[in-house]
């Protein structure tokens, strides 16, 4: 309400505000005496009769209160709740709806409470997934190739790298300029029956370079099931941790491996297991351990230029 | 409570109110699987939600002395006290009368009929009966339908109310055919009823005196934060008057006229004007019915020890009110709702006794269910933990 209206609303001589303070002059009384009588706060009696509605309470107050002026001062009661009901028309539909709570400030209807960071979140984890699978093939094609390659079939010795097609990380050997000479044909062939062709220079000190045969020897590690038993359990990894065999080799299976060197090999059943490394084979005692277990560090490093 | 029986609807004349409460007839296999399979539907398909959406949402002021009922779109719709006259016929009963009907009955009744009211302080007292009582008022304000009603319902319960107690009211609602039932704290649902802005940073204070309870609240920002409960409301004031009138005048008087004095020249401060009333009791000394003349100072000294605990119990709500809050309701008021705040001076009293104006609300007999309406309307508006809503 404006100032204006407001003034106006007072002077007008039905407004509730005038007739409360025309009886009180009446009556002879102050605002404070008043006020003292009805047992309210003086400021209450001054909003009333000013019509500060923005001071006063809710309508059930201001009822409250015109009772108590209507029999004190000896009003028409109805009159005067009507007046106020005339004149707080407007503010009581402001109090309605402020009765009726503010929206933003409450809680989200459940139903509306949909879980969409969940949502989000199963998304990311399946496009992740996705992601995934997509790049994981390649870094697992070393081992499928790995696997694919067939350990019985003898490598030839005319093909040096044959069964390497499909390793992009690593270099061609012959690019290789820290490869030292000797290096020149990398790749260990595993196996105490395959011989290696190319006698190589054992890069460390337990492979011990194996005489010359027949057999054909391939560049790269070889692994060869011996005995006649379970077969070993062996994981190979290249030299960027990667696994790049892993599993059982039974007796009589080989397997033709390569990667970046040096690798690490595990295995579980060293008696059962043979490995050759670019032809020589590998002495597995230094690297024995307990029930028949072996694990070897490092073979085939490169020594640094 | 004996066994209900349908043939007693049979052997008796069409009485009005009667209702059949249970009935022991025997059915043909065929008939029970028909009756079991409709009784399974109802309840594993839940046609109560079915037919929920023909039922009007109800808020129910389940009151010791009278039960409102507030329906949402329209207003109150019924308001009857909550008596209930069972009639025993040989180890069988059957509910006579409700509300309006069964109150005229107390203390009227032959020995095969008892009016009772099943609401004791507040609380269910007769779980059965309160159950027939409620379905019955539900039927009534639903009128006669094809379906049954199962609308939701919304019940006041008061503050001093244990678990148990809320339990009960709970089932007896929905056993009465409530779809669901939504418990709400009486003072809160009589100050929203009042028309108080609870939801302001702001205390007040409400003084709900209903038929067995008194409440006493101080709500701010949607809240309780302090209640009070005494077992003190009008039931007791009646009591009051007829031991007064009992000691003082050796006259014994039924609580019926014990509410008519009290409606009629009851007050709580001593006023301007003396008023006096004729009551008419059976004098204990002659064994005859005497008429005598009581008037409000007499009344006023009877209900002494009431008052004093009511005014009592807001004194200790102002002492626990934390002082913020305190110094709005001593700037704007307590709030009376409830029956008692009809009791003359009232408000005067308590004005006298705390030194705070004291307000009555408009129409405080109905506030608890309008409240509670507007509760209703608020919890499909939005879903909120506010006002305690169970």
């Amino acid at each position: 309400m404006s100032d204006a209206q407001q003034t106006q609303a007072t002077n007008h001589s039905t407004g509730l505000g005038a007739m409360l303070r025309h009886a009180r002059e009446a009556a002879g009384l102050s605002q404070a005496e008043l006020a003292r009588q009805l047992n309210l706060g003086a400021r209450i009696v001054e909003a009333m009769e000013q019509e500060d509605l923005q001071t006063l309470p809710g309508a059930v107050y201001v009822h409250g209160y015109l009772r108590k002026w209507a029999e004190y001062l000896q009003l028409d009661e109805q009159q005067l709740l009507q007046a106020y009901t005339r004149m707080a028309g407007e503010l009581r539909n402001n109090n309605m709806r402020h009765t009726t709570p503010i929206e933003p400030m409450r809680m989200k209807k459940p139903g509306s409470n949909f879980p969409w960071y969940k949502l989000l979140f199963f998304i990311g984890i399946v496009g992740l997934g996705l992601f995934a699978t997509r790049f994981l093939p390649e870094s697992m094609r070393l081992i499928v190739t790995a696997q694919e390659t067939p350990a019985n079939t003898v490598p030839n010795a005319q093909s040096s790298t044959p069964v390497l097609p499909s390793i992009p990380l690593l270099p061609p050997p012959e690019a290789k300029p820290t490869v030292p000479p000797v290096a020149t044909t990398p790749g260990i062939v595993v196996g105490e029956s395959l011989t290696p062709a190319n006698t190589v220079q054992a890069v460390q000190a337990p492979i011990t370079p194996t005489t010359p045969s027949a057999a054909p020897s391939l560049p790269g590690l070889e692994l060869k099931g011996l005995g006649n038993a379970q077969g070993s359990w062996v994981r190979v990894k290249d030299a960027d941790a990667r696994v790049i065999f892993e599993g059982i080799l039974a007796p009589g299976n080989s397997k033709q491996l390569d990667g970046k060197r040096p690798f690490e090999i595990t295995i579980g059943r060293a008696s059962e297991l043979g490995v050759t490394l670019d032809g020589t084979n590998v002495d597995l005692k230094p690297y024995a351990r307990s029930a028949d277990k072996a694990f070897i560090p490092k073979l085939g490093s490169a020594p640094s230029p | 409570m004996g066994l209900w029986n349908v043939a007693q609807h049979e052997a008796l004349p069409k009485t009005q109110g009667i209702v059949t409460v249970r009935n022991l007839v025997k059915f043909t296999p065929v008939q029970s699987i028909f009756i079991k399979s409709l009784i399974s539907v109802n309840q594993y398909l839940m046609f109560k939600n079915l037919f929920g959406m023909f039922s009007a949402d109800l808020s129910i002021d389940l009151g010791t002395a009278n039960t409102l009922i507030y329906m949402r779109g329209k207003n109150i719709v019924l308001d009857e006290p909550s008596v209930v006259a069972i009639r025993q016929d040989g180890g069988q009963s059957a509910i006579q009368a409700f509300g309006i009907e069964a109150k005229k009955m107390l203390g009227r009744t032959p020995k095969n009929i008892s009016a009772v009211r099943p609401l004791r302080d507040g609380v269910i007292a007769d779980f059965h009966v309160t159950e027939k009582m409620l379905q019955h008022f539900i039927r009534k304000v639903h009128g006669t339908g094809l379906l049954r009603p199962s609308p939701r319902v919304l019940v006041c319960v008061p503050v001093g109310a244990t678990q148990v107690e809320r339990r009960a009211i709970r089932e007896s609602v929905l056993g009465a055919g409530a779809r669901k039932a939504y418990l709400i704290e009486e003072p809160m649902a009589a100050a929203i009823g009042a028309g108080i802005n609870v939801d302001e940073p702001r205390g007040s204070m409400v003084v709900d005196i209903g038929g067995g309870t008194s409440e006493v609240a101080v709500i701010s920002l949607d809240g309780i934060v302090y209640s009070a409960s005494v077992r003190i409301g009008g039931d007791k004031f009646d009591d009051a008057i007829i031991s007064y009138v009992r000691r003082n005048y050796g006259m014994l008087i039924g609580e019926a006229t014990a509410e008519r004095i009290k409606k009629d020249i009851g007050c709580a401060y001593p006023g301007r004007d003396l008023r006096e009333i004729e009551v008419k009791g059976r004098n204990l000394a002659e064994g005859v019915p005497r008429s005598f003349t009581l008037n409000s100072n007499e009344i006023l000294e009877a209900l002494q020890e009431p008052l004093y605990g009511i005014v009592q119990a807001v004194r200790t709500a102002l002492e626990q009110t934390p002082p913020e809050l305190g110094s709005d309701i001593a700037e704007y008021g307590i709030v009376l709702t409830g029956g008692g705040a009809l009791l003359h001076d009232l408000d005067r009293l308590l004005m006298e006794e705390t030194g705070l104006p004291v307000i009555v609300a408009d129409d405080p007999l109905t506030c608890v269910a309008r409240g509670g309406g507007r509760v209703l309307e608020l919890i499909d508006e939005r879903y909120s933990p506010l006002f305690s809503v169970e």
